[in-house]
């Protein structure tokens, strides 16, 4: 008999107070943290001219025509760079998902970096790389000989579209490529016995199986986009391309208009809302569709066979890294490169290096705390990491029986803080540092469970869908032979998610590593972490110097991606 | 089951230990010779004025100086507020001329004349009520890339010269305190058409970034040879990289000013140390302050480093009154957004 | 008879879509086989017995200890699943050895039961290897061995060789009982090949939507199936109308059996299997049967299918199919089917009359 759906199959479970014991800390810790901090300030929203009640300022706002415009504006510039970071992503997630190369896994860790770099690190990227005096300009202005900068890509749309590309298309490449490894392929085989050519294949049979990953990736790139604010207004050249977060902001941080922050907060919210909710149903879908395959069942081609596939292949690689290593490049270009004369011709110096690990003195400089902010940055990450995996995987563990409408509003109160503008999660954290005005310990305890609070649900949605993958016969298995239920989840469960729990740690790590809003309400300004040397930097000027923290940060994230990855292969075969 | 029932204990104690930890901590911070200095991250930071200023007065006189770092801007005051019923803070440090009329209105800070103010010339009194005092002050400025630029702009109208077509680099007054700098430069300059400059500087904009930090980025990458900056940004470059290439223009009409204030909490128990600490601000402290914010010292007594010789003084300091400000914020930003997202 | 192993009375589960009821007693060391069609209830019954799914109503009792409510860790019952769960993250040894190492059996011993169960289902020195790298037989196998490792009271099997193919399944199955008479565990046998349940049970359970159709021995099961269901899944056959017999009966006055002629109706039937249906070609020669019996004269064959070692014919008399078995292939198109009064069976309304 097919085991059904219903709340017969994990009846076991359900009755087990293990697993709703577990989800506890979780809840407690997102309400505390999070949701009650939002609700207070989005409960600003419904606060009247008059200090009472009122739905004035909704009102207001929904009547309000330059609000339609600015929220079809940050819809539109969502919906494209979606499109295109997905279409970006498709051919490659094909190209990894078909073959075996050297290098694959080095270049699935180098595409997780740009996620995590603070924005202002990416917009200089960019300008270094492909501005009007950026490296990809100087090269040509060389060749042609022109004073005029001979590609002009920046400070128009498709700039801002360009760099959310960079950002989110690695994200698309990564979810979409995975789930297309675990498909079997032997729909596609059948469907070629019908007589089906390759594309017809991809079209009919395979793209349609797809559906659930690129919804997923779509929906998570959508959010990103919807809530971009730095890159839109500088590389897209100012106002013309306002989003609402710019508004959010101007309201809750230039004007003191918090209750009007809040209304918009809450539209803002209603939307990426939906979205998370897409995504959820999007990623149940998957889990249900995908049969737990071991990797080695589908065999990768060695090689691309057909000469087109040679030469296209290559040449699609060559692209997107420089597309995506380019910015990169750029940011590390600059930090080892120190000015020499007036006319601004520089060499290359590993100075901002040596200031950086003290083994040169600068006075007065933020560079004199660099080596500690790197040291407790790491010791934030690391707890962070562990904390969210804990929390994480407790919850997980709850949601797993995936019935109810109970674990779905759990699911969607657990995915929220992705859903929330970082100002209105700032303006909440405010209010969370005015409560506790305690010692610095607690301070930094507070730091770490915001970062706890902001990377919980990357973790959970590199664990939930794993977990619902692993069929519920090892559960009863492990069970009938004399195991407990907690017994089960550590002995049976927990080694199975292994892979997953270390993609989910990886991303909390870098995370936290690259936060700097919840640090900076949060913290006293002691409690220095290499974002916030890295913004002092700049605040003193020296963007070459933030540069060279800018690189450590990418190495650290590098090399935690490549053992993440490296956990991965070795993965049951 | 021993495991799960540990975590359900744990959560359960944490948040009552954190807000218990909270509360104690709070009573104990009342000694008698101590006072709680509420100032901006980077003042109490290890490479800000804090760490030279606070061990000084500590040495001097005797008294303990608790400094908490409590925000930027309006996160400075918007606490105070919020913690009118119990408050902590003896002394707040850093809320600028810009959020005076607020200030004013929240009647949280007492008025003090303090005798060091006979040494800051005149234009600096901004606050006719001394709950503010001015501590130390800076004024925006057009910097330019001297490599490129041979002709300096004289005027906010020079700007508007066709010769300058995607050369300069501004801020959104919506996410920027330099870009609303900007903007009540304009209306200082302009008055009521101000609007017009927007108008016409247009074309001349490269881009208008979020932020302070990005959109110097872009000028130092040799994006645009101007940008809307301070005066004092060209001492950097010469701290630091020894290069004198970057170069801020002050114009004949005036720059436009930014003052900084410090204050006395009326609800202080410890007013005459509260007033010490003032007073040292507004003398012995000067030179740390300037050189560790690189802005101008309002003591005109003070002697500053070489370096400020690169950062130009305006002979004319423009302002606008707090109450213009403050009545007009939101509408001045809604107009200008209309007019520049066109 | 031996002491009662299993005992469920009057347990009852219900869900929206049907209701189970199981009233069962099995005796220690006895091998019990529970057949029926896809969704009829089997796999819910082995979960009702282990544990997993909680007992609404009713009792369960193993070795004469009620474990009604007992947890599923507690109750020592081992299980073999259809996709034999076997924990992709273990080797072949760390398996076997999972319920071992949870009673805290030490190293050495665990070393030695694990190799003595790799010995038992004819898999030694597969200790290392890993559960991706063998096939679906070899899985079946070590799952087995993971389920006796624990010393379960008892062992249950949920369709453990349905994934297999049918020689696989043949020598399984003998495997199966093998081990079975070697450790005399009682064992429960969810399947739904009555092949696969004639040939190794000591006793059947024929299951439908939630209800026990039959518990009995294969040969009462398939010789006297106690409803028309249980005649039809054990096993072809053919169905015909209890009306016929009047036209069809041939009887002989020497013989022991008198037919009763009951009253006809559209609810009672006859059903006989196709061994004891006597097949002769030729139409002229006499009918050699000296027991009364029904004859289908001039049945026309439809279909004549070679099975090795006799045909299966498929045939129409009047509009009515009738299988046989024949050892020759008939010559002709037409042929003389008789069937014994001895070996029909007779029911009204799906009830087997006695």
């Amino acid at each position: 008999m097919r085991q059904g759906k219903g709340s017969g199959t994990y009846g076991i479970l359900d009755m087990s107070r293990f697993y709703h014991a577990l989800s506890t800390p979780a809840v407690v810790l997102l309400t505390f943290l999070f949701l009650i901090p939002l609700s207070i300030i989005l409960s600003k929203a419904f606060v009247g001219i008059d200090r009472g009640f009122s739905l004035e300022r909704l009102a207001l706002l929904v009547t309000d025509a330059y609000t339609w415009r600015i929220l079809r504006f940050t819809l539109v510039q969502a919906l494209v760079s979606t499109v295109v970071s997905v279409a970006l992503g498709l051919p490659g997630a094909y190209v990894l998902a078909t073959y075996r190369f050297p290098g694959k896994r080095i270049i699935k860790a180098i595409c997780t970096i740009p996620f995590v770099l603070p924005s202002i690190l990416v917009v200089l990227g960019f300008v270094i790389f492909y501005g009007n005096n950026g490296i990809v300009n100087n090269l040509l202005r060389m060749i042609s000989g022109s004073e005029e900068p001979p590609l002009r890509i920046l400070y128009t749309f498709g700039a801002v579209i360009l760099a959310h590309a960079f950002y989110n298309f690695p994200i698309a490449l990564g979810l979409i490529s995975s789930f297309w490894e675990q498909l079997p392929s032997r729909y596609g085989q059948a469907a070629m016995t019908m007589g089906a050519k390759r594309f017809t294949v991809f079209r009919t049979v395979t793209l349609p199986r797809l559906v659930p990953a690129i919804l997923s990736a779509s929906t998570l790139i959508f959010l990103f986009c919807f809530s971009s604010f730095a890159i839109i207004l500088v590389l897209g050249g100012g106002p013309r391309f306002t989003t609402l977060e710019v508004e959010i902001y101007r309201r809750a941080r230039m004007t003191m208009d918090v209750e009007g922050a809040a209304a918009l907060s809450l539209l803002s919210i209603a939307v990426t809302l939906l979205l998370v909710a897409l995504h959820l149903w999007a990623q149940r879908a998957m889990a249900h569709q995908e049969e737990m395959e071991s990797p080695g069942q589908r065999r990768l081609e060695r090689r691309p066979e057909s000469r087109m596939a040679r030469i296209v292949l290559p040449l699609y690689a060559l692209t997107t890294a420089l597309f995506v290593l380019g910015p990169l490049f750029g940011i590390i270009y600059r930090s080892v490169q120190v000015p020499v004369s007036r006319s601004g011709d520089s060499e290359f110096s590993l100075r901002w290096y040596r200031q950086l690990f003290g083994l040169e003195e600068v006075a007065g400089s933020a560079f004199s705390v660099a080596g500690s902010a790197i040291i407790l940055s790491l010791i934030i990450a690391a707890v962070t990491a562990c904390l969210s995996l804990l929390f994480a995987t407790m919850l997980a563990a709850r949601l797993r029986t995936r019935s109810g409408s109970k674990e779905l509003t759990m699911e969607l109160f657990a995915m929220l803080p992705m859903a929330v503008s970082s100002v209105v999660v700032g303006l909440g954290y405010y209010l969370v540092s005015n409560i506790f005005p305690g010692s610095r310990s607690l301070r930094t305890a507070l730091v770490v469970l915001a970062h706890v609070v902001i990377a919980s649900p990357f973790v959970l949605r590199s664990i939930l869908p794993e977990f619902r993958k692993i069929p519920f016969s090892y559960t009863q298995a492990s069970l009938t032979l004399g195991a407990t239920v907690s017994q089960t989840f550590r002995k049976v469960e927990l080694p199975l998610l292994r892979s997953a729990m270390a993609t989910g740690a990886a991303f909390s790590f870098a995370i936290s590593m690259g936060e700097i809003n919840a640090t900076l309400v949060l913290s006293d300004s002691n409690l220095v972490t290499i974002p916030i040397v890295m913004y002092r930097l700049i605040g003193s000027y020296n963007f070459a110097g933030a540069c060279a923290l800018g690189t450590v940060l990418i190495a650290v994230c590098a090399v935690v991606f490549a053992i993440t990855e490296s956990i991965h292969r070795s993965r049951y075969v | 089951m021993k495991k799960h029932c540990l975590s359900l204990v744990l959560a359960v104690l944490l948040i009552p230990a954190t807000i218990w930890a909270g509360g104690k901590s709070e009573q104990s911070e009342d000694a008698r010779q101590s006072i709680t200095v509420y100032a901006y991250d980077s003042f109490v930071s290890e490479w800000g004025p804090g760490p030279l200023v606070v061990p000084a007065f500590e040495k001097k006189t005797g008294i303990a100086v608790n400094l908490v770092s409590a925000g930027n801007g309006g996160e400075l005051l918007s606490r105070l507020v919020l913690e009118r019923n119990r408050p902590q803070a003896d002394v707040v440090i850093g809320i600028s001329d810009e959020l005076l009329s607020e200030t004013v209105a929240s009647d949280l800070l007492l008025p003090y004349e303090s005798a060091a103010l006979s040494q800051v010339p005149a234009f600096l009194h901004f606050d006719p009520t001394y709950a503010l005092l001015p501590f130390n002050y800076g004024n925006y400025a057009f910097v330019y890339d001297s490599a490129k630029v041979t002709e300096v702009p004289r005027s906010l109208d020079d700007l508007l010269d066709p010769r300058w077509s995607k050369s300069i680099i501004l801020m959104d007054p919506r996410t920027s305190s330099v870009g609303m700098g900007l903007l009540e430069w304009t209306v200082a300059a302009y008055g009521d058409a101000w609007l017009e400059w927007w108008k016409k500087v247009k074309p001349n904009v490269l881009t208008i970034a979020d932020g302070w930090s990005s959109g110097y980025g872009l000028f130092t990458e040799g994006e645009a040879p101007l940008v809307i900056s301070y005066t004092t940004s060209p001492v950097y470059h010469v701290l630091y990289e020894d290069s004198d290439r970057y170069r801020a223009v002050v114009f004949d009409a005036g720059n436009m000013a930014v003052i900084e204030g410090a204050g006395i909490l009326r609800s202080s128990r410890n007013i005459d140390a509260a007033k010490q600490f003032i007073d040292f601000l507004l003398t012995e402290a000067q030179a740390d302050i300037a050189v560790a914010n690189i802005m101008y010292p309002v003591n005109q007594t003070v002697e500053l480093p070489a370096a400020f010789d690169f950062a130009p003084k305006p002979q004319v300091s423009l302002m606008l009154e707090s109450e213009r400000i403050a009545k007009n914020r939101d509408t001045w930003l809604t107009e200008w957004v209309e007019v520049m997202s066109k | 008879m031996s002491e009662a192993g299993l005992v469920c009375s009057h347990v009852r589960v219900t869900y929206p879509e049907f209701t189970l009821t199981l009233d069962l007693s099995i005796e220690q060391g006895e091998l019990v086989s529970i057949i029926g069609p896809s969704g009829c209830g089997k796999s819910t019954s082995l979960q009702l017995i282990t544990g997993l799914i909680p007992c609404e109503e009713g009792s369960i009792s193993l070795n004469g200890k009620d474990i009604t409510h007992m947890p599923v860790w507690e109750r020592n019952i081992g299980m073999v699943f259809q996709d034999y769960a076997l924990f992709p993250h273990l080797n072949v040894a760390q398996n076997i050895a999972y319920s071992l190492k949870l009673k805290k059996i030490r190293k050495n011993e665990r070393t030695a039961r694990v190799s003595r169960l790799l010995e038992l289902v004819g898999l030694e020195g597969y200790g290392k290897r890993k559960i991706s790298q063998l096939s679906g037989g070899e899985r079946q196998r070590i799952a087995l061995a993971r389920a006796l490792a624990a010393e379960p009271q008892m062992l249950l099997l949920d369709e453990p060789l349905s994934a297999l193919d049918a020689k696989m399944r043949k020598r399984l199955r003998q495997q199966i009982r093998k081990i079975h008479e070697a450790t005399g565990i009682t064992t429960i046998y969810v399947t739904h090949d009555q092949e696969e349940a004639l040939t190794i049970s000591d006793r059947i359970v024929v299951m439908q939507e939630g209800r026990m159709e039959q518990f009995a021995t294969p040969e009462e099961i398939y010789t006297h199936p106690s409803t028309l269901y249980a005649a039809k899944f054990m096993g072809e056959g053919t169905l015909l109308p209890h009306a016929l017999i009047p036209q069809t009966l041939v009887s002989i006055d020497k013989g022991p059996e008198t037919v009763v002629f009951r009253s006809s109706g559209e609810s009672r039937q006859i059903f006989f299997r196709p061994e004891r249906v006597i097949v002769h070609d030729n139409l002229a020669l006499a009918f050699p049967e000296f027991l009364p019996h029904l004859r289908f004269n001039k049945a026309r064959i439809i279909n004549c299918e070679y099975q090795g070692g006799r045909y299966l014919l498929e045939c129409d008399w009047n509009g009515h199919s009738i299988l046989a078995y024949s050892r020759f292939r008939p010559k002709h198109e037409k042929v003389v089917l008789g069937v014994r009064v001895s070996d029909l069976i007779e029911y009204v309304d799906g009830i087997v009359v006695n």
